[in-house]
């Protein structure tokens, strides 16, 4: 019998699937037993669905005939040689994207079923779901404490002790909080720059999005930072949906549960992470997970 | 990553010889032993040494390679095989210098090969598969792989049949104790090897296909009893 969970994501999920909120205790021994996480995807619906999407600047083709699903609960890596199109394909998601002229897509693209290129879709309400970190952290010039507050207060959240708790949650969260619990009021631009991109995470999380979108996160900061980034990743995954695009192959082969490789703006091989990386089935990715092209 | 390439290239190499010397073992040290000749024997366990360090340093580079270009795909199934097959590899030369070092008792012994043609048949279809092993993870062709793996179940039952057919009073040929362990401890070297080349041959097929071959009805058991718990 199945049983519907409604978890962070507001995606219903079933009790035997991993990353729901009550794994089936089988699944847990395997886990425990192996080492390895099990992957399902039947018992979930994708969160995030691409249905022959294609993306144009003006008359160049940004990414073509992308059609692929990304599941709630995990964390999807996209991989490929520069110009490939998996930032485009990224900044697609949340339609950051419209900020640049002359642009336009063919295709579908959906978050939670939705249809995001819609006209009737109210933008703000789709970035607030849809959250994103960039490559260089980009703190506003406030303090730690304003700057995971600002999106909360244009939500129109007022009151000083709910805010006081988003503040401590997402600092919680993104594993900051032990480090700055005491200086709230510091400038964020005096932290470090691992603190500085684990505050944007937490920036992003104070919306309570569904799902998170990482350009390049770590490719800015130092190994220490971003082990701290990645285990971070791999606690936040329980809560969401993370799509995270890195040249780094050993980050994707660790955090992700799922890679996606892109190049020349097409899908080359999307699949789960352990089979892409030890027994990829297109020559293309073979070759530029180990060197030989890109 | 093409210096990754160039060490990778420069491993399966060394590989290739590590095999050809090994079969070069058993092939002296199934020699001395039918034909009597001690000094052979001695030499095949003396060259076990040289296999036995080759084999160390062929580990370390693999650690090595792993360590500094964490690789992916081919490239990571490359280096987890030689991994295996190169343990595999030393296995049979050290069941081969074992054979080398029991020339002596059965000439001591005075055993008899030729009054056991299951034993000259059980010795030359281990020379054959180990060959034929050494050859395909040269060219690593997966369906002669899968023929050796075959191939070996017939070396198993040479050697039960041998056991069994020297066990039995009347096919002793007047040979004491001694001489019956000795055979039969003989006899499951050579029956050990082949098991060793289907070791090998499964990591070929893991090598060019990503698939794990070992042990097939306990995996397919394993993943009906998931199945029926979910």
């Amino acid at each position: 019998m199945e049983m519907t969970i409604l978890n962070k994501t507001g995606v219903p999920k079933t009790e035997d699937c991993p990353a729901c909120d009550n794994p089936n205790a089988t699944l847990i021994d395997e886990q425990e037993r192996t080492g390895q996480e099990t992957e399902t995807e039947d018992c979930c619906e994708p969160i995030i669905t691409s249905d022959k999407f294609y993306f144009y600047y003006g008359k160049k083709t940004g990414v073509q005939d992308i059609s692929m699903s990304i599941y709630p609960c995990s964390v999807t890596a996209i991989i490929g040689p520069s110009g490939c199109g998996k930032s485009t394909f990224l900044r697609s998601i949340n339609r950051m994207n419209d900020l640049i002229l002359h642009t336009h897509v063919k295709g579908t693209l959906a978050v939670n079923g939705q249809d995001i290129y819609d006209k009737r879709v109210n933008l703000v309400s789709l970035r607030q779901q849809v959250g994103m970190v960039f490559q260089r952290p980009n703190p506003f010039p406030k303090s730690i404490y304003d700057n995971i507050v600002y999106g909360p207060r244009l939500q129109g959240i007022r009151n000083r002790s709910e805010l006081d708790d988003i503040v401590e949650q997402c600092l919680r969260d993104s594993a900051l909080w032990d480090e700055v619990k005491d200086e709230l009021k510091k400038s964020a631009l005096a932290l470090s720059g691992g603190q500085q991109q684990r505050l944007c995470i937490a920036r992003a999380m104070a919306t309570k999005p569904k799902v998170l979108l990482m350009d390049e996160p770590c490719s800015a900061l130092d190994p220490v930072a971003t082990g701290k980034i990645e285990e971070l990743i791999h606690k936040l995954k329980v809560d969401y949906t993370i799509v995270i695009v890195t040249h780094n192959m050993q980050q994707a082969a660790r955090v992700s549960n799922r890679t996606a490789f892109f190049c020349m703006g097409e899908l080359i091989e999307y699949g789960l992470t352990k089979d892409v990386f030890t027994n990829p089935q297109n020559k293309q990715t073979e070759d530029y997970i180990t060197g030989r092209f890109g | 990553m093409a210096e990754l390439q160039e060490r990778l290239e420069k491993l399966i190499l060394r590989l290739d010889l590590m095999g050809m010397r090994v079969e070069q073992a058993l092939a002296d040290a199934t020699y001395a032993i039918i034909n009597g000749n001690i000094a052979l024997g001695q030499d095949v366990d003396r060259r076990d040494s040289a296999i036995d360090r080759e084999e160390v340093e062929i580990e370390q580079e693999c650690i090595r390679l792993l360590a500094l270009y964490q690789p992916a795909a081919i490239d990571l199934r490359t280096i987890c095989t030689i991994i295996k097959v190169n343990s595999d590899l030393e296995r049979i030369a050290d069941l081969a210098a074992g054979i080398g070092r029991r020339v002596k008792r059965a000439t001591e012994n005075q055993i008899d090969f030729e009054s056991y043609p299951g034993f000259g048949h059980l010795v030359s279809s281990t020379a054959d598969i180990l060959g034929w092993t050494v050859r395909t993870l040269k060219v690593a062709d997966a369906n002669t792989a899968r023929k050796i793996i075959k191939a070996d179940d017939d070396i198993d039952r040479c050697y039960r049949k041998f056991v069994s057919g020297i066990l039995s009073h009347e096919n002793r040929a007047g040979q004491g104790v001694e001489a019956i362990l000795t055979l039969i401890n003989l006899a499951k070297a050579l029956e050990r090897i082949g098991d060793h080349c289907t070791n090998i041959a499964e990591d070929i097929i893991f090598l060019k296909t990503g698939d794990i071959v070992r042990h097939p009805d306990a995996m397919k058991d394993h993943s009906h009893d998931k199945t029926a718990l979910q």
